[in-house]
């Protein structure tokens, strides 16, 4: 197995990955996707809403927000409490906000969000949650002033995309074999249409056709079909893949990436051990 | 109504530009604010520039 990084900052990856099977790096994405645990708002509890969002619209626009901690909470399931909520499965934030006092509107962002607990924090500071609008009615003869409040408790807890789109920790994720482009230079005439073909522009032609970034190829073959010749060819390596992810904000992408193969290990490690003790009966 | 948190295709979180995109595209091209807020992907473009803000004009109805 060998490892080469193409890009890699602390919310993107992208890397070779070559003497493994699809299977293995298949294996690596749904883990990623589905199985690396992180923490969402999961159960909202309203006090008063009295804006234009339904509550559900809210609850769901609160899920969404990535949130970071500063340690691993337990999944609520796996928790001595029993999933009924304490301290090492469960952190809260809170939400109090109102109308202008006068006539007019509000945007309430994500970092109006209070966390409850140190340990988390909001990743984006500007996404607009609520939109809070202050009217005067007449009423009678008398002007009064209607505003909008909400306030709420969320509380957030660890799961994984398995249960819901909120707890995955991937945007981006997914991979391609790695491309191999042949040009037969002695029958390649250098006459350019392969690279007007090109969508990613990746051939350029002096007197043969010259190929500037092989892995960016996106395995089209439309300069296959564009060579009367027949002076070109691309090839995926099946033993070879490139590999790209990107996290959503709330966990870094080297988390993701090593947690998920850990998560691997212990799967297999758990049926080995299944298999000594079925065959030790 | 609102913008949505994240794109619908793939996840990305894209609320949190959204109004430093409306107040840009006033006077500058919408390709080029895209760029400039590293929004690569077309699901996530067409998210920002699709999406129509109605929140003000349902307020005389709520």
């Amino acid at each position: 197995m060998e490892l080469r990084f193409l890009e890699h900052d602390e919310g993107r990856v992208k890397f070779v990955l070559s003497g493994v099977d699809s299977a293995f790096v298949n294996a690596l994405r749904r883990t990623m996707i589905a199985d690396v645990p992180k923490l969402a708002v999961d159960e909202v509890e309203i006090y008063e809403n009295t804006s234009l969002l339904y509550d559900e619209q809210i609850a769901l626009r609160l899920a969404l927000i990535p949130l970071r901690c500063t340690e691993e909470l337990v999944h609520p399931e796996d928790c001595e409490c029993g999933g009924k909520g304490c301290e090492k499965c469960e952190v809260k934030l809170q939400l109090e906000c109102e109308s202008p006092d006068t006539e007019g509107s509000i945007t309430i962002y994500s970092k109006d969000l209070k966390p409850l607990d140190e340990r988390v924090s909001v990743v984006h500071q500007r996404i607009p949650l609520i939109r809070l609008t202050s009217l005067t009615k007449d009423v009678g003869s008398i002007r009064m002033p209607v505003k909008q409040r909400v306030s709420l408790i969320a509380k957030a807890r660890m799961g994984t995309g398995r249960e819901h789109a909120k707890w995955q920790p991937v945007t981006v994720c997914g991979y391609k074999n790695t491309p191999i482009i042949r040009i037969n230079e002695e029958i390649c005439r250098g006459c350019g249409r392969c690279a007007e073909e090109c969508p990613k522009n990746l051939i350029n032609v002096r007197e043969k056709a010259e190929i500037s970034d092989e892995l960016s190829c996106i395995l089209c073959k439309l300069c296959e079909n564009a060579c009367e010749n027949k002076a070109i060819h691309v090839i995926c390596a099946d033993d070879s893949f490139v590999f790209f992810a990107e996290s959503d904000g709330s966990l870094t992408i080297d988390h993701i990436v090593t947690k998920a193969a850990r998560i691997m290990q212990r799967r297999c490690d758990n049926f080995i051990s299944e298999l000594e003790s079925t065959a030790a009966q | 109504m609102m913008i949505p948190v994240r794109c619908f295709t793939c996840g990305r979180v894209i609320a949190d530009v959204w109004e430093e995109f409306r107040e840009r595209i006033k006077t500058e091209e919408p390709k080029k604010v895209l760029d400039d807020l590293h929004i690569e992907r077309y699901c996530c473009r067409r998210m920002l520039l699709s999406h129509a803000e109605i929140v003000e004009d349902i307020v005389p109805f709520g």
